[in-house]
């Protein structure tokens, strides 16, 4: 007995000594930060690496989309990062970037492996740029990839830019050495600062996802070469781009869904003087109602505000402060947030989830009336949206007149 | 069956909350949601109330026989040779279930933190480390659970308490789901009842209670405070997601762990963390399942030869942990053996105590 037990120690303590299955270096890792898909070109390239398929062999529709991948990588003890502080000349100096073709994400993606020493590892992608094609194609396809893959946060960026993608990563920040991060960094802060809603990929994926929500994603372009401008917001139609929003829409969207913290400043125009308000705080109530048997909504905005500037006028007060405000409420109602929404009811967008709402609160109306998303996008098209503004200036700034 | 060192009713509820909370709560909120859609809340509810006509069956069987275990009372109520057949179908189920669990575990594990560890290599040693603290004394069983559990539900709450500020109205309404029959509703619940109807193994404790008059009360709580957590975290992941995405997720909880910010972005990814704790509660729970074998046959052969009995399980339970082929068998299974598993938790005891009402026994109390 005593052998027997002594023989199954011996053999089992080779298992315990081999070491880790998955143990891999820092430095043998190539993490992407940032990840780039436009459409390509079948002009531009001769033909898409053979690694993952045989030509004929797939069915044409997937055989003729063709991804251009453009990755941001950096392998760490390996690239050297450069000296603090870029020039401006492009991600390129910096960071790694790389470009490959392929028909799908993962062929991509097996392609670019193919090219490289390192093991690809998208634990730490930041920031997936997707073209506006694409995007007004269909942003499943590539969702998919990213959706099974273990290694991708919830918590990335997903952006559309306008015009190409690989543009956006080829930006290099003077101040930062990484420029993804950068990137990153600046849609994070956009969100602190109250500028875009925080709709990171897992948020993107759920709106997606729902029946009578349709999704959101930031629209960036790049400028100079060493930053992004957040350009406007994308409204998706199910899984297609379905239109765009200024940044001045983008408050007036953050305000209806009552994003708290206020970050978007507006002018308004009494005779000729002009006024700068800088919204502080925000909050809404969205109400759906059915009356006789048509869905209705209001939705309720209470905007607290600062005066920032004034230009032309002599004088403020308390009569001129509720001049202000009333003069604020109009513009915006009529001249920002009925025109959004009239966009959005013809692009039939219901980014707000009008739908959901409705789905959710009067569950025998939807059943009965609208069963499918193509009938709700029918009856979106068409319902009432009533929008009551509240906006007040509760101080003006240092300046006493 | 002298209790040197008594197990309290603390002990014995925490025992009974990291049995409960195992392998299935990271893929329980699909599950339900599958079935039942925005009902899923209601319907584990319900599925919860169904478990506990088990958790009461067995702690009443427990206080009428405050000197026996399961193994001990099935032959007082059944007579010696029926009594240990269903004692024999008892600890076979259990081994059975670790087996499953054991290999679900390895597929997360796999699948999700270490693609290039033989998946071999994470049932062994999953197995190995249960069977080799499963021999010890009952209050060392006690202790472990006691030790681990604040390991496992402080990481949880780390989870889901900051995800509460993700949660979106509309995916939690109608309470009742969109056109969920009744029939529904109580299947959605049985996939929570299979997920929490684990803690038999208290059938095997209850006699080392010092006052086990007290096995009732503790129960109730240790099983309402650990179903709890799976009605939170299902309520929680369908708030979040909504019935649409979740079907989209393997794992919703730990998909939870991927999106959630905490404040002041002290951690970037705590999914590693939620996934570090949810090895120790699949510990505690195979552990539960492998101690009731041990004792169970221990007490069915008459030995006290612990080491030999853990040793001898071992085979069994890996062959059942390397059965399935694909993730998808892995589910197959697990829903196949636990819905079977409901007869042996629920119904079982329950019919055993209603037996022992209606005989007039009583174990012996003082």
């Amino acid at each position: 007995m005593k052998k027997l037990g002594m023989l199954t120690i011996f053999l089992i303590s080779p298992l315990f000594l081999s070491a880790c299955w998955d143990s891999y270096e820092l430095e043998e890792r190539a993490n992407i930060l940032g990840l780039a898909v436009d459409l390509g070109d079948m002009n531009e390239i001769d033909e898409i690496p053979k690694v993952t398929h045989i030509e004929g062999e797939t069915p044409a529709s997937v055989e003729d989309t063709i991804y251009k991948v453009t990755a941001q990588i950096a392998v760490p003890g390996k690239i050297k990062l450069g000296p603090e502080g870029g020039t401006g000349e492009g991600s390129e100096k910096t960071a790694w970037v790389l470009e490959t073709y392929g028909h799908t994400m993962k062929d991509a993606l097996a392609n670019m492996q193919q090219q490289l020493a390192e093991k690809l590892y998208l634990g730490h992608l930041q920031i997936i740029v997707v073209s506006e094609d694409i995007a007004k194609q269909g942003i499943i396809d590539i969702s998919d990839y990213l959706r099974r893959d273990i290694e991708v946060r919830r918590t990335a960026w997903m952006i559309i830019s306008e015009g190409d993608a690989h543009s956006i990563l080829k930006v290099a920040p003077p101040i930062e050495t990484v420029p993804a991060l950068y990137l990153a960094e600046t849609l994070n802060n956009a969100v602190r600062f109250g500028k875009l809603p925080e709709e990171y990929l897992g948020k993107f994926w759920i709106n997606l996802s729902d029946i009578g929500v349709d999704a959101i994603l930031p629209i960036v372009k790049p400028i100079n070469n060493d930053r992004i401008f957040v350009s406007g917001l994308s409204y998706f139609k199910e899984e297609k781009m379905a239109g765009t929003m200024l940044p001045l829409e983008i408050g007036a969207y953050l305000a209806m869904i009552g994003e708290a913290k206020g970050g978007y400043s507006f002018m308004v125009s009494l005779d000729d003087a002009v006024y700068i308000l800088n919204s502080q705080k925000r909050s809404s109530v969205i109400q759906v109602d059915l009356q006789n048997g048509t869905p209705t909504a209001a939705i309720d905005i209470h905007i607290d505000s600062e005066l920032d500037e004034e230009i032309n006028d002599g004088r403020l007060d308390e009569k001129k402060i509720k001049e202000i405000e009333k003069e604020a409420n109009a513009f915006l109602e009529k001249d920002v947030l009925l025109n959004l929404i009239k966009r959005l009811q013809d692009d039939q967008s219901d980014i707000l989830g009008i739908g959901a709402r409705i789905r959710a609160e009067y569950s025998d109306y939807w059943k009965r009336e609208v069963k499918t998303t193509e009938q709700w996008k029918k009856i979106y098209k068409e319902m009432n949206i009533k929008v009551n503004i509240h906006t007040q200036i509760r101080r003006t700034g240092m300046e006493w007149d | 069956m002298k209790p040197n060192n008594a197990v309290t009713p603390v002990q014995l509820a925490v025992t009974i909350i990291s049995t409960i909370i195992g392998v299935s709560i990271l893929g329980i909120p699909n599950f339900v949601t599958e079935k039942v859609g925005t009902a899923a809340p209601l319907s584990s509810v319900l599925g919860v109330l169904m478990g506990g006509f088990g958790i009461l069956a067995i702690t009443l069987l427990g206080r009428r026989f405050p000197k026996q275990t399961l193994i001990g009372y099935n032959q007082e109520i059944l007579g010696k040779k029926i009594g240990n057949f269903f004692s024999i179908i008892v600890i076979l189920f259990f081994l059975t279930l670790m087996g499953v669990e054991t290999r679900h575990f390895a597929e997360v594990i796999v699948g999700s933190l270490l693609p290039n560890t033989p998946i071999s290599i994470a049932i062994f040693f999953m197995i190995f480390l249960c069977a080799s603290v499963s021999f010890l004394s009952v209050s060392t069983f006690v202790y472990i659970h006691f030790f681990y559990l604040p390991f496992i539900i402080i990481p949880l709450l780390i989870i889901l308490l900051p995800s509460i500020q993700n949660v979106t109205y509309y995916h939690l309404l109608p309470i009742t789901g969109h056109d969920v029959s009744i029939r529904m509703l109580f299947s959605g619940g049985m996939n929570v009842t299979q997920a929490v109807s684990n803690f038999m193994v208290i059938a095997m404790l209850i006699p080392f209670m010092k006052n086990p008059q007290k096995c009732v009360k503790s129960g109730l709580w240790g099983y309402a405070i650990g179903s709890l957590f799976f009605i939170i975290t299902i309520t929680i992941a369908l708030a979040v997601f909504g019935a649409e995405e979740m079907k989209h997720l393997l794992w919703p909880t730990l998909g939870l762990g991927k999106m959630v910010r905490i404040p002041g972005d002290v951690l970037s990814r705590v999914d590693a963390i939620l996934l570090i704790a949810w090895i120790f509660a699949v510990f505690t729970t195979l552990f539960s399942y492998y101690f009731l074998y041990v004792r169970g046959v221990a007490e069915l052969m008459r030995s006290s030869r612990y080491r030999l009995i853990a040793f001898l399980g071992f085979p069994f339970v890996f062959m059942v942990a390397s059965l399935p082929q694909d993730i998808y068998e892995v589910y197959y299974y697990v829903l196949e053996v636990t819905l079977v598993g409901l007869i042996i938790t629920i119904i079982y005891p329950v019919l055993l105590f209603i037996l022992s009402i209606i005989r007039r026994q009583r174990g012996i109390t003082e």
